[in-house]
């Protein structure tokens, strides 16, 4: 057996896959536009397993949604994550794997910042240089055997940001 | 005879077929007449002792083959002897043994072949033929002739000592085929329950443990249909079959467990699991730290829930046979000396109980404490204790949860072990839970968790969880206790903010009222109708500090109250608040209302799908009163504003008469309808509504098109019990047609369309259920058709008459195809000429929906409609030819129409029917796409997703079309392409990639992840998402996982 970064991480309450987000009646209006939001990206980020744990993202609390700022107006989010021990290795390619998700998933008008959050990790500036250098990057991902890891840790992603049914009265139920 | 015989021998090779109709001839021949056997047997003298091996070993052949097919009863005890001896001289000749062997089996089942013969054949067989050395079928004839004389003449065979079990052996040692092995498995099982196998245990093991791992991965589309699994039990159950295996196998198992492929471990622990309660305790002992460490290895690092599940379970018997061990003085005890190091290295990991590994420690400790009472009582001394002080001492709120969430695990234990207070029957009622000692700690501290309003949630659920747990175990909580704990749940589901933890408290109130009904109906039921309100100025937010709206408290009830005892509690607390609300509502504030008979209808169902017997009382007690309350403004002098006059209310009430009319018997239902016409028809008040004085009210007409709207609304109510009439049910009125044609009458002149299309429900209803042989039909084309048909065609008239004449005209039609009738048919072509009249047209189109859709609370099977087998299938295939060609040639504005007509059939179809249809449909379907209507749009959409899972090569043929379609519409910018429409394409072109080819996407992939980019960009949230979902499905896109 291979030995584990982080053999023994602590691990938090997940909400069982579905968004937080509360149905409200302007979601169903045509006309009225949705703003992309905190919780958006958090939805979208959530579910991604952790490289070394059949783990996500959210039961390690390596991503928070409150350490997610984002301005639809100005077109730019900026994502916090916290690794689960400082020393960890598998923060870039977690990193990574946040950034290629939002790659994918959101509108090309953001311009999006990934960093480890302040104090978590011993070299968080150089982790941070990597990730929000486009061309290295690109680099990571031609890698054939990078991008299938990420493709596999992204798996897990798709099933984030469905929203709960909050059941308001007595239903009937067909 | 030899005439026959000499063309079969002759036969060349490639005249098959003269060769099988000359043993077919001979056959028949001996069966009628069984003394030419004999002569068969002279006849094919010369062959048999032919210098050809071929030609011997084919005289061989059809004798056994006669042999095999013959009516042994013919055959007498002589000559059975006879050919025994004869077939077991002759096993020293190669060439003829495979036939040999057939012919041996042959005989070994004829009733006249004795245990003389079966020793002979045996000792024959294992002495001249060297198993292994001929072809599968050769083999496969021994293991049978094996099976069959070991289940005629086992004793005798016994006496043949351990010859017989050493010559099984050889005959076993080397082989290969599955279905050789499958026999041979059953008989390892039957000769080592049967025979004396000590002198060769080490052998017998070795030929059936080589087989272990089984790796056999059946070949595709494999004619014998014998799985890697059929193998694994098989050799599982020989393994498992004596305890003289133990010392051979212990240790293989254990070694195999090491193994890296995951099905050979799953094999090993499930082996091991198998065999543990045969091989006792004495022979685990020594093994017993090697079983643990490899075990845990699968528990700690588990690759798998299956896997992790089979080692906890491997665990647990392994537990529950060393408790069964004699215990060598006390210390020594083989279970406890198994779990001290177990419980010691769970305790190790404990110590973290917010890490990774201390769930699986908390689900070891559990497996082994449901083990037996001795491990339960071990575990728990030894560790609860710590557990505790832990707990007491921790700060942590994270850490506190994960230690609750082992006592939990203890609680399960505990629960299957000791039994639960649902059915305290079922276990050893001498023995009681260790857990008993701690009880005091547990009730404690579940209960300060749950009731430490500013915790973390979770831990505030496991106090729930836990005094749920509690509860449910056999006796141990007291009454009191049990009260106690059944009050916070209340106080959380009625005070708290949390919404999970509102809904776990609920649930387990939910499931205690089915097993302690009494302590619910007076600790919780009466704290619930508290919180409702009696007065609209209750409803008021302000003056009361109300903190849970009516809805939500009501919601909670419909959990709760269904059993019998609890029902019959809130039938008359919720009629008590509908008699005040009643009074003092007004028709704007109907929600409460709504909401109460709601809980009524809603917990009504439940009873109806639990089978509970009470529902048909409520025919009398509950309805009645109901359809009172709804009538009673609707006759009052003033007709003021009431609540009970909210068409809401009235379908609601409708409901609840239908589900308890359709549970009552014919008698029953026979009183109830004549009550219910008296009041509708006869409009005499006195019956339901109990009203004597006339004087002080306005006469009750619902029936008439020219009566009060309110109180012509009440037809949902009569049309209702007309619905769930049992056929047998005889509606009281003299002439049901002359009746039935009165009720079109009203439909069609009112203007009232609540009325209007109960009325339309009604005759339906009656025209499907009273046709009896047929005796509805010429009043339906005769009087009623032509009538509808008139107005419908009349230009002149008032639309909303000949709309009012289509909708019944379509409900006619419903009840006639619901029964298959013919006439069904005629009125769906009639419907479909209406497609071109104009503004009635889009309306007929509609009509469909009605026509093949299924209405929930009308027509349906369990109202005792009439509805055929298959009649949707008809519908379809009469219908959609005639819908194509009228779409062909239709102007553009009236193929709108067919194509409505389409997609309402399709959409109502089942899935086998749509797939086998569809080819020809699909350019009508594509044609729909470019219609700039949304709803036609998403459901042909929604059909295309059908087709891209159910039929991916129909849809990959039609992909260069589709795909520019589907993108388009996932356009904001064209109107008509609603949310839901850019949705659907989103989804529809989402589910490709994991139905279709590989290679029928590629060329595709590139365009569809650049064109769904502005979607990610879309002004509505559930389109963004179906687009993120849709391109990840496409990213992932490539040869290797399609192929996959």
């Amino acid at each position: 057996m291979t030995t584990l970064i982080n053999q023994n991480p602590i691990i938090y309450e997940a909400s069982a896959g579905h968004s937080t987000r509360e149905w409200r009646e302007e979601d169903d209006d045509e006309n009225l536009a949705d703003t992309i939001d905190a919780q958006e990206i958090f939805d979208l980020i959530r579910s991604i397993s952790d490289p070394e744990h059949p783990l996500s993202l959210e039961q390690l609390n390596v991503t928070q949604r409150d350490h997610i700022q984002v301005s639809d107006e100005n077109n730019s989010i900026l994502v916090e994550f916290t690794p689960t021990i400082p020393h960890c290795s598998m923060a870039t390619l977690i990193g990574l794997c946040i950034r290629v998700r939002l790659l994918r998933c959101l509108p090309s008008r953001f311009k999006v910042d990934i960093s480890v959050r302040k104090g978590t990790h011993q070299s968080e500036h150089a982790v941070n240089k990597q990730l929000n250098d486009k061309e290295r990057v690109a680099a990571a991902l031609e890698n054939s055997h990078l991008l299938e890891v990420v493709n596999q840790c992204l798996a897990t992603a798709t099933s984030g940001g469905v929203v709960a049914n909050i059941v308001k009265g007595p239903a009937i139920v067909n | 005879m030899d005439r026959l015989i000499s063309t079969y021998i002759l036969a060349q090779t490639d005249s098959q077929e003269q060769a099988d109709a000359a043993i077919q001839d001979i056959v028949k021949d001996v069966g009628i007449n069984p003394t030419k056997l004999l002569m068969l047997v002279q006849g094919l003298g010369e062959y048999l002792t032919s210098d050809e091996a071929f030609v011997r070993s084919k005289a061989t052949a059809l004798l056994s083959t006669t042999l095999a097919t013959l009516d042994q009863s013919k055959v007498n005890a002589s000559a059975v002897t006879v050919l025994v001896e004869f077939y077991c001289d002759r096993l020293t000749d190669q060439a003829c043994v495979p036939e040999l062997l057939k012919g041996l089996l042959a005989l070994s089942t004829f009733d006249k072949f004795t245990s003389v013969d079966c020793i002979k054949s045996v000792k024959a067989i294992l002495a001249l033929v060297n198993v292994q050395t001929y072809q599968q079928t050769a083999r496969h004839y021994v293991f049978l002739f094996l099976e069959s004389v070991i289940k005629r003449y086992s004793q005798n065979l016994k006496a043949m000592s351990s010859d017989f079990v050493f010559g099984f052996i050889q005959c076993l040692d080397g082989e290969k085929d599955p279905r050789n092995l499958m026999l041979a498995f059953t008989l390892i099982k039957n000769i080592i329950q049967e025979f004396d196998i000590a002198q060769h245990v080490e052998d017998l093991f070795e030929v059936t443990f080589c087989y272990f791992p089984i790796t056999f991965r059946p070949p595709p589309d494999d004619p014998y249909g014998i799985t890697s699994e059929h193998l694994k039990v098989g050799l599982r159950d020989c393994l498992a079959a004596t305890p003289y295996f133990a010392k051979f196998a212990l240790p293989l198992l254990l070694e195999k467990l090491s193994s890296s492929s995951g099905s050979a471990k799953k094999d090993s622990m499930e082996t091991i699991a198998a065999c543990a309660p045969v091989y006792g305790s004495s022979a685990l002992t020594p093994y017993a730290e090697e079983l643990w460490s490899g075990l845990q290895n699968e528990i700690f690092h588990a690759t798998g829930d299956e896997l992790e599940q089979v080692a906890l379970n491997t665990l647990q018997v392994i537990t529950t046979e060393l408790s069964m061990g004699v215990s060598l003085g006390g210390s020594n005890d083989p279970v406890e000396k198994f779990l001290r190091p177990i419980i010691s290295d769970c305790m190790t990991q404990l110590q973290k109980p917010e890490m990774k590994l201390a769930k699986p420690s908390g689900k070891i400790l559990k497996a082994c404490a449901m083990a037996s009472d001795p491990a339960c009582t071990a575990i728990t001394l030894a560790t609860i204790p710590t557990l505790l002080s832990q707990y007491t001492s921790s700060d942590q709120s994270t850490r506190k949860k994960a230690l609750l969430d082992v006592l939990l695990d203890f609680l399960e234990a505990s629960k299957v072990l000791y039994g639960s207070a649902g059915k305290p029957t079922e276990h050893d009622t001498d023995f009681v839970t260790p857990l008993l000692t701690f009880k005091d700690r547990f009730f404690e501290l579940f209960t300060n968790a749950l009731l430490s309003s500013n915790e973390y949630n979770a831990l505030r659920l496991a106090g729930v969880k836990g005094l749920h747990g509690m509860i449910l175990l056999r006796e141990f909580l007291s009454e009191t206790e049990i009260s106690y704990a059944i009050q916070y749940f209340v106080r959380i589901v009625l005070e708290d903010p949390d919404v999970e933890l509102q809904e776990t408290a609920l649930s387990s109130l939910s499931s205690l009222a089915l097993i302690m009904p009494g302590v619910v109906r007076s600790m919780a039921l009466p704290s619930f109708f508290e919180m409702l309100p009696t007065s609209q100025n209750d409803m008021d937010v302000d003056t009361v500090v109300q903190k849970k709206s009516p809805e939500y408290i009501l919601n909670a009830v419909t959990k709760i109250g269904a059993e019998p005892t609890l029902f019959a509690d809130v039938v008359p607390q919720i009629l008590e608040k509908l008699d005040l609300v009643a009074n003092d509502f007004s028709s704007a504030h109907a929600t409460y209302p709504i909401a109460l008979l709601t809980t009524l209808l809603v917990l009504l169902r439940s009873k109806a799908s639990q089978g509970h017997s009470d529902l048909p009382q409520y025919l009398d007690n509950l309805v009645p009163r109901l359809i009172g309350l709804c009538v009673y403004p609707t006759v009052s002098l003033d007709d003021g504003d009431s609540v009970m006059k909210n068409s809401e209310i009235l379908e609601v009430v409708a409901g609840i008469t239908r589900v308890v009319m359709i549970h009552v018997d014919t008698r029953a239902q026979q009183e109830f309808v004549k009550a219910i016409f008296r009041f509708f028809v006869s409009e005499d008040l006195s019956t339901l509504a109990m009203i004597k004085d006339t004087a002080q009210h306005v006469p009750f007409t619902p029936l008439r098109h020219d009566s009060r709207v309110s109180q012509q609304n009440t037809c949902v109510l009569f049309s209702t019990v007309i619905d769930g009439c049992r056929h047998q049910t005889v509606l009281p009125v003299d002439n049901l047609q002359q009746f039935t044609g009165s009720l079109v009458d009203v439909a069609i002149k009112t203007a009232n369309v609540i009325q209007r299309t109960a009325l339309s429900e009604a005759v339906a209803t009656i025209l499907n259920k009273y046709n009896k042989g047929g005796v509805m039909e010429s009043f339906i084309s005769q009087t009623l058709i032509p009538e509808l048909h008139n107005i419908i065609r009349q230009d002149q008239a008032a639309f909303e008459t000949r709309e009012a004449a289509l909708i019944m005209y379509t409900w006619i039609t419903k009840a006639m195809v619901l029964s298959t009738s013919a006439i069904g048919y005629d009125m769906t072509g009639e419907l479909m000429s209406i497609f071109s009249v104009p503004r009635l047209g889009k309306l007929a189109a509609d009509g469909f929906n009605l026509v093949i859709g299924e209405q929930r609370d009308v027509l349906t099977k369990e109202s005792f409609a009439v509805v055929r087998l298959l009649y949707k299938q008809r519908f379809f295939n009469h219908c959609v030819p005639v819908l194509v060609k009228g779409f062909e040639s239709s102007t553009n504005e009236v193929r709108h129409n067919f194509l409505i007509a389409l997609s309402h059939v399709l959409r109502n179809i089942p899935k086998q029917v749509l797939l086998t249809e569809l080819p020809p449909l699909l350019p009508m379907l594509v044609h729909s796409l470019s219609f700039p209507d949304p709803e036609l749009k998403a459901s042909t959409i929604e059909t295309f997703q059908i087709i891209t899972k159910d039929a991916p090569g129909l849809m990959a043929e039609h992909l260069a079309t589709l795909t520019p379609l589907l993108i388009s519409l996932t356009s904001a910018k064209d109107p008509a392409n609603t949310m839901k429409v850019r949705s659907t394409a989103l989804k529809c072109l989402g589910a490709q990639p994991k139905s279709l080819p590989f290679t029928a996407l590629r060329p595709y992939k590139a365009q569809v992840l650049k064109e769904l980019e502005k979607c990610l960009d879309d002004r509505k949230r559930v389109v963004r998402r179906e687009a993120v979902e849709c391109r990840s499905q496409w990213f992932t896109l490539n040869g290797s996982i399609a192929s996959a």
